[in-house]
């Protein structure tokens, strides 16, 4: 490929693939993002320097004016920091195209090359998935490629635009054009062998950083910006919960969160309570607030006791969660089963009060969180609560005008079942039989939308029959709470964990029963899962997989992390002596990881070095292998260069010589007879004399320093 | 060689450079272009080479009616034998000092070109050979160009070197003052050599070993200059050969059996720079301002040599 294009080529690359990283953290609006792509690429078949008028100083000017403006307007009216960050994102997609239809030369390149970088650091603040990381990968390749290519590029159109000939008899140097044209045009400057060369220095440096990575963890270091990234929209997770309010999610596949039980056999479902509600009124549910937790930090992780320090952690099941930023704070926890202590990262050592909160049934709710949190729960059977009787009336609470007319259908209902489950499981059964599952939502007509939904429409989403349930089993005075979270089926086999997406979303009910506990009762009838093509759900699952094992391994790589992977390391090697005889096995295994870190590591420089010598010997560089003689010479410049006698591009190792003769420095006679020497190796192919050489090259350093402005040449 | 570079340098004083590229042409079985003002000891030297070798010497002083028969020879009718005989010109020598050779017209100019690249000469469907070794220094003055006709660019590719013999040091220039116009020094020279040992010499040229990192350096000045915008017409491959076995035998006048970078660069600009064609038509070596454009030619030459790095 012709040189311009090749660089025009790789350019492209580079800038498309940082704007593709920051449209697909979502910061920017859909329309926005194909309205830059599509200028974008048409700019790619635009060529400006065939309209004059753009190049002219008037264009170039107004253009700039114009572009100040809008961009003063779009930051300068925002009142918040969000929208600061919005009309900054507008502003730089506006100054890539601007630039990218204005490609005059190469200063124009440099400055959508300044854009894109901004652009991907705005990316890199926002994104770490491991989409992001490969793009970021291919942003480094075409990267190299782009700032070769443009550096060429530019020492062709800027530096050697001149070619210097020395002045004559005192008259000023005078200078010429070098054709650029031809050699932008020219085939010959860049091929495959460069291409892939780079590619291979880049993937060299990849594999180089991640062993740097792996050697030095990161130490918690985050950035806490002004602005935040577009968070998940919940529904349903907040204080309060209103029926007939909530919208569709069943469709939206995007993850909420990965669920790995290390240890456990898999489950068929997985059910993970969110928020549950205690107190009804008028189609709303509500939370009570408990008040402020105190946090506990061990060993870096921040543990929130819910039950006493008396329940018995050992055969607690621990369940690990990753879950996306989500605009509501609740954090889930496995249902059923009790939640013992809940362990979550050292940043939360700082908060408390507002940003932490624990209802009074155990349910713990962050807010103002914005990042992607990764936390542990510890949870143990259900028990039965050693709540008093005040304690769980709140859980019996109806209005007597809902007890009045509830009570009756319940009694229809329930029949001749005695014992609170048999109720309980009369009424889940009565409304899964009965009862239409549906997503299109009718109009509630004022009134208690929960007698419209047993009365008149008889169907409704999870939440009508949640809180159908909850309320008739209140109406007979059985304590219960409606709770949401998610249920999910969907496990995913190649990371081994569970997959939650925002349509797994659930809702369902809590029943306590007596000498049980809270016993979990799904009135909801249940749904035929939405058709998908096997193949898309394999790839789906695989690229889910492989985005929590970044995740997992790469975005949370720490300190305990590291010794996780020196000891598993370290245990691939035999051991020879067992420790008690060597006296001290602690100090032994201290010093023994960071060793076998610096063999690891000096064994890999030394490979690399051969590589690097290998590769230098393959080059064909002359036809004659002659790294002897010009080793000598090359020594001798050195010595040379430090007593001021510097050589000139197109000058011979003997003019140089008399040059130094005609110094009358005392290096010219040892200097003069070792060119003679390798004259006589290198041209004549006589054997070269190393005693004399050795013995020259030592006069030769004998010689002291002695800087001195170097000469013009004549 | 190295005895023939001394002996010259016993009469001519103080121009050493100049008579070892003189003799460095003589081996390379080349010709000489001297050019420079009267009086700077042209005639003296070339004489003192030709005595130096053991040839005989001939001088033509070129004017504007000088006629090619002038130059080669003519055929004579022979009563005696009823038979035309040739009779050989000034040019059957050893040495031919060909002086002022811009004054004669094209046509006695080219008639040198036969002999000048052959060693032979057609006259009459006969071809007569000339003795070797032979070597012709032609001078011309660079600064009269009234009345002169320019040499033709095949001409002036036909010289190996281009020489300059410029004015002598202060001292040299004393010692040729102080001793005299009677006494002429090359009368009481001893030859050096044979000329069958010249020959051989030029033999030898062959030989010498040229590496192949040189060769490269050399097609890259080569290349240079014919790609150089400043350049109507590079060297051409008479040039590039001219300048290879000037470099071969300037390692043999030093006594080398192999060529070293500076062979090359040394005789870059005598051998070169007067075939170049500068833009404009004026030839590196001849012009209407001829001194310009000469110093012009070399000036770029001398240009792409700094630049082209030397093994």
């Amino acid at each position: 490929m012709r040189f311009a294009a090749t660089h025009k080529v790789v350019s492209y690359l580079m800038v498309t693939t940082a704007f593709v990283m920051l449209a697909l953290t979502g910061e920017l609006p859909l329309w926005l993002s194909l309205l830059t792509l599509l200028a974008i690429g048409g700019s790619f078949f635009f060529d400006p320097q065939r309209y004059p008028l753009m190049l002219g100083r008037a264009y170039n000017f107004s253009l700039y004016a114009a572009v100040l403006l809008f961009s003063t307007l779009l930051v300068g009216s925002s009142a918040s920091a969000e929208s600061f960050w919005d009309g900054g994102l507008r502003v730089l997609c506006l100054l890539l195209v601007c630039k990218l239809w204005q490609r005059r030369h190469n200063g124009d390149y440099l400055q959508a090359y300044v854009v894109s970088f901004v652009m991907l650091l705005a990316a890199t603040f926002v994104e770490n998935s491991m989409v992001y990381a490969l793009l970021l990968f291919l942003y480094l390749v075409f990267a190299m490629w782009t700032l070769t290519l443009f550096h060429l590029r530019r020492e062709m159109e800027e530096n050697y635009l001149l070619k210097h000939l020395p002045g004559r008899h005192g008259q000023a140097a005078e200078s010429e054009r070098v054709e650029v044209e031809r050699i932008l045009n020219s085939r010959r400057v860049v091929g495959p062998p460069f291409l892939l060369t780079t590619v291979g220095a880049g993937l060299l440096t990849f594999f180089l950083a991640f062993f740097l990575f792996l050697l030095l963890p990161r130490f918690h270091v985050s950035i806490d910006l002004p602005f935040h990234r577009r968070l998940l929209q919940s529904t349903g997770f907040s204080d309060r919960l209103e029926l007939g309010s909530h919208g569709l999610l069943r469709d939206n596949p995007r993850v909420v969160m990965r669920v790995e039980q290390p240890g456990q056999p898999p489950q068929k479902t997985l059910r993970l309570r969110g928020v549950s509600f205690a107190h009804y009124e008028n189609g709303r549910w509500s939370q009570r607030r408990l008040g402020e937790q105190i946090l506990n930090v061990q060993h870096g992780v921040v543990i929130v006791e819910l039950v006493g320090p008396e329940m018995d952690r050992k055969s607690a099941k621990r369940t690990e969660i990753y879950l996306e930023p989500l605009d509501a704070g609740a954090l889930f926890t496995p249902s059923p089963g009790r939640t013992l202590s809940l362990l979550l990262p050292e940043s939360f050592a700082g908060l408390t009060g507002s940003h932490l909160s624990v209802t009074l049934d155990g349910q713990i709710a962050v807010h103002g969180r914005r990042t992607p949190l990764h936390y542990a729960v510890l949870s143990g059977p259900t028990s039965v609560p050693e709540g008093s009787a005040d304690e769980l009336a709140i859980y019996r609470e109806l209005s007597p005008e809902l007890r009045l007319r509830l009570r009756t259908m319940a009694l229809q209902i329930v029949a001749d079942a005695a014992t609170p489950d048999e109720q309980a499981e009369r009424l889940s059964s009565h409304l899964q039989k009965n009862y239409a599952y549906t997503t299109r939502l009718w109009k509630p007509s004022g009134g208690d939308p929960i007698f419209e939904f047993l009365e008149k429409e008889r169907r409704g989403h999870c939440e009508y029959f949640a809180t159908a349930l909850a309320l008739l089993l209140r109406s007979l005075d059985i304590p219960s709470r409606t709770v949401n979270g998610y249920l999910t089926a969907e496990w995913n086999r190649f990371g081994q964990f569970f997959v939650v997406r925002q349509q797994h979303a659930h809702s369902w009910v809590e029943v306590l029963l007596p000498g049980q506990g809270w016993v979990v009762f799904d009135p909801t009838p249940p749904q035929s899962p939405i058709p998908r093509l096997p193949f898309v759900q394999e790839l789906r699952q695989l690229l889910d997989g492989l985005d929590m094992g970044f995740g997992k391994y790469v975005l949370e790589y720490d300190v305990s992390a590291q010794q996780r992977l020196s000891d598993r390391l370290s245990s691939l090697w035999p051991r020879r002596d067992p420790p008690q005889v060597t006296g001290s096995p602690t100090s032994q295994s201290s010093w023994r990881k960071p060793l076998w870190g610096l063999v690891g590591l000096g064994g890999f420089g030394v490979a690399l070095l051969v590589i690097l010598r290998r590769l230098r010997r393959v080059e064909p560089s002359s036809p004659k292998d002659d790294t002897e003689g010009r080793g000598v010479i090359r020594h001798a410049l050195t010595v040379l260069r430090r007593r001021g006698y510097q050589r000139g591009p197109g000058e011979t190792l003997q003019k140089l010589a008399d040059r130094i003769a005609d110094d009358g420095d005392p290096s010219a006679p040892p200097f003069a007879q070792l060119v003679e020497l390798y004259y006589a190796h290198r041209f004549g192919d006589l054997p070269l004399d190393r005693s004399e050489v050795t013995r020259l090259i030592k006069q030769l350093r004998a010689l002291p320093r002695r800087p001195r402005p170097a000469e013009p040449r004549p | 060689m190295v005895r023939l570079i001394q002996c010259v340098s016993q009469v001519v004083h103080g121009k050493s450079e100049v008579i070892r590229l003189a003799v460095v042409a003589l081996a390379a079985r080349g010709h000489i272009l001297l050019e420079d003002i009267p009086g700077v000891g042209k005639t003296t030297m070339a004489r003192a080479l030709a005595r130096a070798t053991g040839g005989n010497f001939r001088r033509i002083q070129f004017t504007s009616d000088l006629l090619p028969s002038d130059v080669i020879g003519v055929s004579v009718w022979n009563e005696e034998t009823r038979q035309f005989e040739f009779k050989p010109g000034p040019l059957f020598a050893n040495v031919v000092l060909a002086d002022e050779i811009n004054r004669a017209a094209p046509r006695t100019q080219s008639s040198l070109l036969e002999a000048m690249s052959e060693g032979r000469v057609s006259v009459d469907h006969y071809t007569h050979s000339i003795e070797q070794p032979f070597l012709v220094m032609a001078t011309q003055n660079p600064l009269e160009h009234f009345g002169t006709y320019p040499l033709p660019e095949s001409q002036m590719d036909r010289f190996l070197l281009r020489l300059r013999l410029g004015y002598p040091s202060r001292y040299d220039e004393r010692r040729v003052v102080m001793r005299g116009s009677q006494y002429d020094p090359v009368e009481d020279m001893k030859p050096a050599v044979s000329p069958s040992e010249v020959v051989q010499l030029q033999d030898t040229v062959c030989i010498v070993r040229v590496e192949e990192s040189l060769l490269e350096y050399a097609e890259r000045v080569i290349a240079e200059t014919r790609r150089s915008p400043l350049l109507q017409l590079g060297v051409s491959p008479r040039g590039f050969q001219s300048w290879f076995r000037a470099a071969q035998a300037r390692a043999l006048s030093e006594s080398r059996e192999y060529c070293v970078p500076d062979d090359f660069r040394e005789l870059a600009v005598p051998a070169l720079a007067h075939r170049l064609v500068l833009p404009g038509g004026s030839q590196g070596g001849y012009s209407d301002a001829l001194s310009n454009g000469r110093a012009e030619a070399e000036r770029i030459l001398s240009g792409i040599v700094e630049r082209v790095p030397v093994p």
